[in-house]
């Protein structure tokens, strides 16, 4: 189950936000999906009004799962799913509204990427003449206009995920669904993927982005979902993201002349799980239930010159640090030592 | 790089779908892809590795039928069992073995291929891409098969101790394409039922089914390809039918071919071919196909 905070996250926003949409990008009613005895996605309820998102998660986490159930690849086997209101498997229309971008690779050999595109325009229903025009077009806007007489399987890895992008935005869907699109990508090639992907949450589409490269993902939308072992994490923006980080268990690291003076202080506190003090490098490293109250007692004591801090470093509302924690939590561990935060 | 959303409206732009009508907009929308996928498939076609498949198709059954009809003692050569054989070796090697083992390697591994090419995801993701991707490969399939079967009977003909050469070529180029319409869709359809060692369960099939169990005297052989071919072939390659029908016990009661006449025959190969279409057709959308790693 996700936590209490992440339900009650994901409702505070989204819900009351989707009460002004007619039609919400989706809408999850207890969603789960089994292969034989093992879960891929567990009892998800949710339901999301039309916008960018990220779709956080590990490898196994239950990503491309939930990606399969949102374009109809595979059959729910408990719960029900709509997507831009429809059931996508069932209705005739829905497939012309989505593009989806996956994440293995293109093995497409002998054949040219407009070739190939004109072929997956051409299956939408569209008219040879028009497929041609619109492969022209969309080539040029992922920068393979110069390339699109070149067979694929001679392109490097940026082209073909760039090939890949070109297919899925072809048909002019209203919700993008792309796993993994910086892979393999060079930092040139991320930035251009991800200012083409700016580009289309600006224009007022739908994107969902599943991937594990938090710092890019953070640069398209502040929207996420935190998925692990098929369940909903979390779920907000950056903004309630960082919230939640602060209430949750963290590890901090005080820098100080007083080290002394300060963890006498800090053992009273209930709040402090754990405390080690690092004599040589003069700092303490904590463990805290309640970080707001750690920075509250500190900005007091500092002010009336008790103690003396020369630096915090610890959890700053890096994503990755907020994940790794929500994971703990989710596997029942007690103990948040190892979560990595630093600033 | 950057992302420009183009003013046209879908809809018009592939004036194709009619969003209140989805069944006429899918019909429209499945018969406007499948020859793109026509077109796509033969443009991918045209490789030396598959130009070289199509020489071997036609090259080894050719020289074979040549090589013996060049063993024909002259005096044989107009007699009548002599006609027979070489009509049934013309049609057991092209349309029989050559059709159906080309068809078998084009179009069993239809979906398998697009799986393990990690391709199949692009079809899934477009309405009507499965039947499309099907339809089209098959139909690519049957004109590849179609065209080595003719060759080969064309180059083959002129060289053979036939009664009516004429007749029998237009008999066994008839049956190739019938074979490769009967046998794509027998196939197709294995192809989209099983997702692991097509290959090998479309061979015991062919193997068991049309190879064995079609030649047995049994009512059953009626539910094969290769009786309905192979009546055909009793009736218009140019062998005395109605003789061969009244002489030989089995043959008159049905069991080694049927009696009507060579249209009722293909008449039912085509329906076959469609009945099994239809429902690789109907298969290929329903299924849910194990390709959770390509996502």
């Amino acid at each position: 189950m996700p936590t209490g905070e992440s339900r009650e996250f994901s409702k505070s926003k989204w819900k009351g936000s989707c009460n002004q949409f007619m039609e919400n990008l989706f809408d999850f009613q207890s969603l789960s999906l089994m292969y034989g005895t093992v879960v891929g996605v567990n009892d998800l309820q949710l339901s999301l009004p039309k916008g960018a998102y990220a779709l956080i998660g590990p490898n196994g986490a239950g990503k491309s799962t939930l990606i399969g159930l949102i374009t109809g690849s595979l059959r729910p086997t408990l719960g029900s799913l709509s997507v831009l209101g429809e059931n996508p498997r069932r209705s005739s229309t829905f497939q012309q509204r989505i593009g989806v971008c996956p994440a293995t690779e293109l093995l497409v050999h002998g054949v040219t990427s407009k070739q190939w595109l004109v072929l997956l325009i051409r299956m939408c229903g569209w008219s040879k003449r028009l497929a041609n025009q619109r492969a022209d077009e969309v080539l040029e806007q992922v920068g393979l206009a110069d390339a699109r007489n070149q067979c694929i399987h001679t392109y490097s890895l940026g082209m073909r995920q760039r090939c890949k992008l070109a297919q899925a935005i072809a048909h002019e869907p209203e919700l993008l669904i792309l796993d993994e699109p910086f892979n393999g990508l060079d930092p040139i090639g991320r930035h251009q993927m991800g200012d083409l992907l700016i580009d289309w949450a600006k224009s007022g589409k739908s994107l969902l982005l599943a991937s594990h490269v938090l710092h890019e993902v953070e640069r398209i939308t502040d929207s996420f979902l935190l998925i692990f072992g098929g369940r909903l994490l979390a779920s907000g923006t950056t903004g309630e993201l960082r919230r939640l980080l602060a209430d949750l268990p963290q590890d901090i690291i005080i820098q100080s002349e007083t080290t002394d003076r300060l963890a006498s202080l800090l053992a009273e506190k209930p709040w402090i799980r754990a405390l080690h003090r690092d004599k040589q490098a003069n700092r303490l490293v904590l463990t805290v239930d309640s970080p707001m109250q750690l920075y509250d007692a500190l900005a007091n004591w500092a002010s009336s010159g008790t103690v003396s801090i020369e630096r915090i470093s610890g959890s700053d509302g890096d994503i990755s640090t907020l994940f790794k924690l929500l994971i703990s939590r989710h596997r029942g561990e007690r103990a948040y030592r190892n979560t990595g935060a630093h600033s | 790089m950057s992302l420009k959303t183009t003013p046209t409206n879908i809809s018009e732009l592939s004036g194709t779908t009619n969003p209140n009508n989805p069944l006429g907009g899918s019909l429209i929308r499945l018969l406007k892809a499948v020859p793109g996928v026509i077109e796509y498939e033969l443009a991918r076609s045209f490789k030396p590795a598959r130009i070289a498949m199509f020489l071997m198709m036609i090259l080894i059954p050719t020289a074979l039928l040549i090589s013996v009809a060049y063993q024909v003692p002259e005096q044989l050569k107009n007699d009548q069992q002599t006609n027979l054989v070489f009509s049934m070796l013309l049609y057991a090697l092209v349309p029989q073995i050559l059709t159906m083992l080309a068809m078998l390697v084009l179009a069993s591994p239809i979906v398998h291929t697009e799986i393990e090419g990690q391709s199949w995801i692009y079809s899934l993701v477009r309405y009507q891409g499965r039947r499309a991707l099907l339809l089209g490969r098959y139909f690519v399939a049957v004109l590849w098969t179609s065209c080595a079967g003719v060759v080969v009977t064309s180059i083959s003909v002129p060289f053979l101790p036939l009664n009516q050469p004429l007749q029998t070529w237009g008999t066994i180029s008839l049956l190739c394409i019938l074979a490769s319409l009967a046998y794509g869709a027998l196939f197709a359809l294995i192809g989209v039922l099983f997702q692991k060692r097509v290959m090998v369960i479309s061979f015991l099939y062919a193997l068991v089914v049309e190879g064995v169990l079609a030649w047995l005297p049994a009512v059953i052989n009626q539910l094969t390809i290769a009786y309905r071919l192979r009546s055909i072939l009793f009736r218009w390659v140019g062998l005395d039918g109605d003789r061969l029908f009244q002489s030989n016990e089995l043959v008159q009661n049905g069991m080694v071919a049927a009696d009507p006449t060579g249209w009722v025959q293909i008449v039912w190969v085509l329906a076959i071919s469609a009945g099994l279409l239809a429902i690789a057709l109907w298969l290929v959308e329903t299924i849910q196909y194990s390709f959770q790693s390509e996502l």
